[in-house]
Protein backbone atom coordinates (compact mmCIF):
# COMPACT_ATOMS: atom_id res chain seq x y z
CA UNK A 1 0.00 0.00 0.00
CA UNK A 2 1.35 3.42 -0.85
CA UNK A 3 0.41 6.82 0.48
CA UNK A 4 -2.32 7.50 -2.06
CA UNK A 5 -3.92 4.13 -1.46
CA UNK A 6 -3.82 4.74 2.28
CA UNK A 7 -5.49 8.15 1.93
CA UNK A 8 -8.17 6.96 -0.49
CA UNK A 9 -8.93 3.95 1.70
CA UNK A 10 -9.21 6.27 4.70
CA UNK A 11 -11.55 8.56 2.74
CA UNK A 12 -13.68 5.58 1.79
CA UNK A 13 -13.95 4.41 5.40
CA UNK A 14 -14.98 7.88 6.55
CA UNK A 15 -17.50 8.52 3.78
CA UNK A 16 -20.55 8.46 6.06
CA UNK A 17 -19.28 11.35 8.16
CA UNK A 18 -20.14 14.98 7.33
CA UNK A 19 -17.98 16.36 4.51
CA UNK A 20 -16.00 18.81 6.69
CA UNK A 21 -15.04 15.98 9.07
CA UNK A 22 -13.73 13.92 6.17
CA UNK A 23 -11.75 16.80 4.66
CA UNK A 24 -10.27 17.75 8.00
CA UNK A 25 -9.09 14.20 8.72
CA UNK A 26 -7.76 13.60 5.22
CA UNK A 27 -5.81 16.86 5.12
CA UNK A 28 -4.36 16.10 8.56
CA UNK A 29 -3.05 12.74 7.38
CA UNK A 30 -1.83 14.13 4.04
CA UNK A 31 0.16 16.70 5.96
CA UNK A 32 1.33 13.97 8.31
CA UNK A 33 2.77 12.01 5.39
CA UNK A 34 4.45 15.14 4.03
CA UNK A 35 6.04 15.95 7.36
CA UNK A 36 7.21 12.38 7.86
CA UNK A 37 9.04 12.69 4.52
CA UNK A 38 8.03 11.10 1.24
CA UNK A 39 10.89 8.57 1.34
CA UNK A 40 9.46 7.22 4.60
CA UNK A 41 5.95 6.48 3.33
CA UNK A 42 6.10 2.76 4.01
CA UNK A 43 7.40 3.33 7.54
CA UNK A 44 4.71 5.91 8.19
CA UNK A 45 2.01 3.56 6.95
CA UNK A 46 3.35 0.79 9.17
CA UNK A 47 3.35 3.13 12.15
CA UNK A 48 -0.13 4.49 11.47
CA UNK A 49 -1.65 1.03 11.17
CA UNK A 50 -4.49 0.10 8.86
CA UNK A 51 -6.72 2.85 7.42
CA UNK A 52 -9.67 1.07 9.04
CA UNK A 53 -8.10 1.38 12.49
CA UNK A 54 -7.37 5.07 11.90
CA UNK A 55 -10.92 5.64 10.61
CA UNK A 56 -12.39 3.68 13.50
CA UNK A 57 -10.85 6.08 15.99
CA UNK A 58 -12.08 9.14 14.12
CA UNK A 59 -15.62 7.77 13.82
CA UNK A 60 -15.60 6.64 17.45
CA UNK A 61 -14.72 10.15 18.56
CA UNK A 62 -17.48 11.57 16.36
CA UNK A 63 -20.05 9.15 17.79
CA UNK A 64 -19.04 9.81 21.40
CA UNK A 65 -19.19 13.57 20.88
CA UNK A 66 -22.60 13.29 19.29
CA UNK A 67 -23.83 11.26 22.27
CA UNK A 68 -22.52 13.89 24.68
CA UNK A 69 -24.11 16.82 22.87
CA UNK A 70 -27.42 17.99 24.29
CA UNK A 71 -29.01 18.32 20.87
CA UNK A 72 -27.38 15.93 18.45
CA UNK A 73 -28.00 16.32 14.78
CA UNK A 74 -29.60 13.05 13.95
CA UNK A 75 -27.91 12.54 10.61
CA UNK A 76 -28.02 8.80 10.76
CA UNK A 77 -25.71 8.36 13.71
CA UNK A 78 -27.13 4.87 14.20
CA UNK A 79 -26.23 3.98 10.62
CA UNK A 80 -22.76 5.54 10.93
CA UNK A 81 -22.21 3.62 14.16
CA UNK A 82 -23.26 0.28 12.72
CA UNK A 83 -21.19 0.77 9.56
CA UNK A 84 -18.20 1.88 11.61
CA UNK A 85 -18.53 -1.25 13.74
CA UNK A 86 -18.59 -3.42 10.62
CA UNK A 87 -15.59 -1.61 9.14
CA UNK A 88 -13.62 -1.60 12.38
CA UNK A 89 -10.88 -4.09 13.25
CA UNK A 90 -13.24 -5.69 15.78
CA UNK A 91 -13.96 -9.37 15.05
CA UNK A 92 -17.20 -9.95 13.16
CA UNK A 93 -18.90 -12.25 15.72
CA UNK A 94 -18.38 -9.59 18.38
CA UNK A 95 -19.76 -6.91 16.07
CA UNK A 96 -22.83 -9.05 15.40
CA UNK A 97 -23.40 -9.62 19.11
CA UNK A 98 -23.07 -5.89 19.83
CA UNK A 99 -25.57 -5.01 17.10
CA UNK A 100 -27.94 -7.74 18.32
CA UNK A 101 -27.61 -6.47 21.88
CA UNK A 102 -28.36 -2.89 20.89
CA UNK A 103 -31.25 -4.03 18.70
CA UNK A 104 -32.83 -6.09 21.48
CA UNK A 105 -32.46 -3.28 24.00
CA UNK A 106 -34.16 -0.87 21.59
CA UNK A 107 -36.89 -3.47 21.03
CA UNK A 108 -37.50 -3.81 24.78
CA UNK A 109 -38.14 -0.09 25.07
CA UNK A 110 -40.30 0.00 21.96
CA UNK A 111 -42.45 -2.86 23.26
CA UNK A 112 -42.82 -1.25 26.68
CA UNK A 113 -43.81 1.94 24.86
CA UNK A 114 -46.43 0.12 22.81
CA UNK A 115 -47.86 -1.64 25.84
CA UNK A 116 -48.17 1.80 27.45
CA UNK A 117 -50.12 2.99 24.41
CA UNK A 118 -52.37 -0.08 24.68
CA UNK A 119 -53.04 0.60 28.35
CA UNK A 120 -53.86 4.25 27.58
CA UNK A 121 -56.28 3.15 24.83
CA UNK A 122 -57.99 0.76 27.23
CA UNK A 123 -58.35 3.69 29.64
CA UNK A 124 -59.93 5.84 26.93
CA UNK A 125 -62.32 3.03 26.14
CA UNK A 126 -63.34 2.78 29.80
CA UNK A 127 -63.93 6.54 29.88
CA UNK A 128 -66.28 6.23 26.90
CA UNK A 129 -68.05 3.35 28.62
CA UNK A 130 -68.27 5.53 31.71
CA UNK A 131 -70.12 8.31 29.89
CA UNK A 132 -72.34 5.78 28.23
CA UNK A 133 -73.27 4.04 31.46
CA UNK A 134 -74.35 7.21 33.27
CA UNK A 135 -77.80 6.20 32.01
CA UNK A 136 -77.50 3.05 34.15
CA UNK A 137 -76.82 5.11 37.24
CA UNK A 138 -74.41 7.76 38.47
CA UNK A 139 -72.34 5.33 40.55
CA UNK A 140 -71.64 2.98 37.65
CA UNK A 141 -70.82 5.89 35.37
CA UNK A 142 -68.42 7.45 37.89
CA UNK A 143 -66.79 4.08 38.53
CA UNK A 144 -65.99 3.49 34.86
CA UNK A 145 -64.97 7.10 34.39
CA UNK A 146 -62.57 6.92 37.35
CA UNK A 147 -61.05 3.61 36.34
CA UNK A 148 -60.77 4.89 32.78
CA UNK A 149 -58.95 8.09 33.71
CA UNK A 150 -56.60 6.25 36.07
CA UNK A 151 -55.77 3.62 33.44
CA UNK A 152 -55.28 6.25 30.77
CA UNK A 153 -52.85 8.23 32.93
CA UNK A 154 -50.89 5.07 33.82
CA UNK A 155 -50.64 4.22 30.13
CA UNK A 156 -49.41 7.70 29.21
CA UNK A 157 -46.83 7.63 32.02
CA UNK A 158 -45.54 4.19 30.93
CA UNK A 159 -45.18 5.39 27.32
CA UNK A 160 -43.50 8.64 28.32
CA UNK A 161 -41.09 6.93 30.69
CA UNK A 162 -40.13 4.27 28.16
CA UNK A 163 -39.38 6.96 25.55
CA UNK A 164 -37.30 9.05 27.95
CA UNK A 165 -35.49 6.07 29.43
CA UNK A 166 -34.99 4.60 25.98
CA UNK A 167 -33.31 7.83 24.85
CA UNK A 168 -30.99 7.86 27.87
CA UNK A 169 -30.05 4.21 27.41
CA UNK A 170 -29.58 4.71 23.68
CA UNK A 171 -27.31 7.71 24.28
CA UNK A 172 -25.25 5.67 26.76
CA UNK A 173 -24.95 2.75 24.33
CA UNK A 174 -23.85 5.12 21.57
CA UNK A 175 -21.14 6.56 23.80
CA UNK A 176 -20.02 3.09 24.82
CA UNK A 177 -19.71 1.92 21.22
CA UNK A 178 -17.82 5.10 20.33
CA UNK A 179 -15.33 4.44 23.11
CA UNK A 180 -15.04 0.83 21.96
CA UNK A 181 -14.20 2.04 18.45
CA UNK A 182 -11.56 4.41 19.79
CA UNK A 183 -10.02 1.69 21.94
CA UNK A 184 -10.09 -0.99 19.22
CA UNK A 185 -8.54 1.45 16.79
CA UNK A 186 -5.70 2.02 19.23
CA UNK A 187 -3.32 -0.56 17.84
CA UNK B 1 3.74 -3.22 30.67
CA UNK B 2 3.02 0.47 30.68
CA UNK B 3 0.25 2.73 31.92
CA UNK B 4 -2.25 3.76 29.26
CA UNK B 5 -2.40 7.47 28.51
CA UNK B 6 -5.84 8.10 27.04
CA UNK B 7 -9.00 10.13 27.50
CA UNK B 8 -8.78 13.12 29.80
CA UNK B 9 -5.15 12.45 30.67
CA UNK B 10 -4.18 12.54 26.99
CA UNK B 11 -6.16 15.78 26.51
CA UNK B 12 -4.26 17.31 29.42
CA UNK B 13 -0.89 16.13 28.09
CA UNK B 14 -1.61 17.62 24.64
CA UNK B 15 -2.54 20.95 26.22
CA UNK B 16 0.63 20.82 28.28
CA UNK B 17 2.76 19.94 25.27
CA UNK B 18 1.39 22.94 23.36
CA UNK B 19 1.64 25.38 26.27
CA UNK B 20 5.18 26.52 25.46
CA UNK B 21 4.97 26.74 21.71
CA UNK B 22 2.49 25.87 18.94
CA UNK B 23 3.24 22.68 17.02
CA UNK B 24 2.01 20.82 13.94
CA UNK B 25 0.51 17.36 14.04
CA UNK B 26 3.54 15.30 13.09
CA UNK B 27 5.87 17.27 15.34
CA UNK B 28 3.51 16.94 18.29
CA UNK B 29 3.07 13.20 17.77
CA UNK B 30 6.83 12.60 17.57
CA UNK B 31 7.45 14.76 20.63
CA UNK B 32 4.86 12.95 22.73
CA UNK B 33 5.94 9.53 21.54
CA UNK B 34 9.39 10.02 23.03
CA UNK B 35 7.75 10.14 26.46
CA UNK B 36 4.70 7.92 26.25
CA UNK B 37 3.34 4.89 24.47
CA UNK B 38 0.70 6.40 22.20
CA UNK B 39 -0.08 5.33 18.66
CA UNK B 40 0.63 7.56 15.66
CA UNK B 41 -3.06 8.02 15.01
CA UNK B 42 -4.04 8.79 18.60
CA UNK B 43 -3.68 12.54 18.42
CA UNK B 44 -5.90 13.52 15.50
CA UNK B 45 -9.21 12.82 17.31
CA UNK B 46 -7.87 14.55 20.41
CA UNK B 47 -6.81 17.67 18.47
CA UNK B 48 -10.15 17.72 16.66
CA UNK B 49 -12.06 17.58 19.93
CA UNK B 50 -9.91 20.22 21.65
CA UNK B 51 -10.41 22.52 18.64
CA UNK B 52 -14.17 22.03 18.82
CA UNK B 53 -14.15 22.81 22.53
CA UNK B 54 -12.16 26.02 21.82
CA UNK B 55 -9.28 24.87 23.98
CA UNK B 56 -7.04 25.01 20.92
CA UNK B 57 -7.00 27.04 17.77
CA UNK B 58 -5.21 26.26 14.53
CA UNK B 59 -3.52 28.34 11.87
CA UNK B 60 -1.77 27.48 8.62
CA UNK B 61 1.75 28.48 7.83
CA UNK B 62 3.35 27.98 4.42
CA UNK B 63 6.20 25.51 4.43
CA UNK B 64 7.98 24.00 1.44
CA UNK B 65 5.26 24.98 -1.02
CA UNK B 66 2.40 23.66 1.11
CA UNK B 67 0.63 24.53 4.30
CA UNK B 68 1.39 23.26 7.74
CA UNK B 69 -1.38 23.42 10.30
CA UNK B 70 -0.18 24.56 13.70
CA UNK B 71 -2.13 24.03 16.90
CA UNK B 72 -2.01 26.64 19.61
CA UNK B 73 -3.46 26.97 23.10
CA UNK B 74 -6.34 29.44 23.54
CA UNK B 75 -7.03 31.42 26.72
CA UNK B 76 -9.71 28.89 27.56
CA UNK B 77 -7.17 26.14 26.93
CA UNK B 78 -4.67 27.75 29.30
CA UNK B 79 -7.33 27.90 32.01
CA UNK B 80 -8.22 24.25 31.41
CA UNK B 81 -4.55 23.32 31.61
CA UNK B 82 -4.20 25.00 34.99
CA UNK B 83 -7.23 23.07 36.24
CA UNK B 84 -5.73 19.83 34.95
CA UNK B 85 -2.45 20.65 36.71
CA UNK B 86 -4.19 21.01 40.06
CA UNK B 87 -6.28 17.89 39.51
CA UNK B 88 -3.18 15.95 38.48
CA UNK B 89 -1.23 16.93 41.61
CA UNK B 90 -4.08 15.60 43.70
CA UNK B 91 -4.43 12.42 41.66
CA UNK B 92 -0.69 11.77 41.69
CA UNK B 93 -0.50 12.20 45.47
CA UNK B 94 -3.39 9.79 45.95
CA UNK B 95 -1.86 7.16 43.69
CA UNK B 96 1.52 7.50 45.33
CA UNK B 97 -0.05 6.85 48.72
CA UNK B 98 -0.47 3.27 47.56
CA UNK B 99 1.98 2.75 44.76
CA UNK B 100 5.05 4.08 46.56
CA UNK B 101 3.97 2.66 49.93
CA UNK B 102 3.52 6.12 51.33
CA UNK B 103 0.31 5.26 53.17
CA UNK B 104 0.67 7.71 56.01
CA UNK B 105 4.19 6.64 56.91
CA UNK B 106 7.38 8.29 55.76
CA UNK B 107 8.88 6.46 52.83
CA UNK B 108 11.67 4.10 53.91
CA UNK B 109 14.72 3.12 51.96
CA UNK B 110 13.44 -0.41 51.73
CA UNK B 111 10.15 0.71 50.23
CA UNK B 112 11.96 2.78 47.61
CA UNK B 113 14.25 -0.04 46.51
CA UNK B 114 11.18 -2.24 46.37
CA UNK B 115 9.50 -0.05 43.72
CA UNK B 116 12.51 0.24 41.49
CA UNK B 117 12.97 -3.51 41.42
CA UNK B 118 9.25 -3.87 40.78
CA UNK B 119 9.39 -1.43 37.88
CA UNK B 120 12.42 -3.15 36.38
CA UNK B 121 10.78 -6.51 36.74
CA UNK B 122 7.77 -5.32 34.78
CA UNK B 123 9.68 -3.98 31.81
Amino acid sequence: MNRNEFISELRKRLRRLPQDEIESAVSYYEEYFNDAGSQNDSQTIAALGSPSAVASKIIGEYVVNDAEKAKPKRNNVLLITILALCASPIALPIVISIIALVFSIIMVFISIGFSGVAVALAGLFAIVIGFWSFSQGIATGLFYLGVGILTFVIGVVITGLSIKLGQVVFRALQKWIGKLLIKRGAK
Amino acid sequence: MSFVVAGVLLDACVLGALSNAPAYGYELTQKMQTRMDISESALYPVLRRLLKDDLLTSYDEPYDGRNRRYYKLTKKGAVALREYETAWQQYKNNIEQFLLHQDGEPQTKQARSCDTSGANGEK
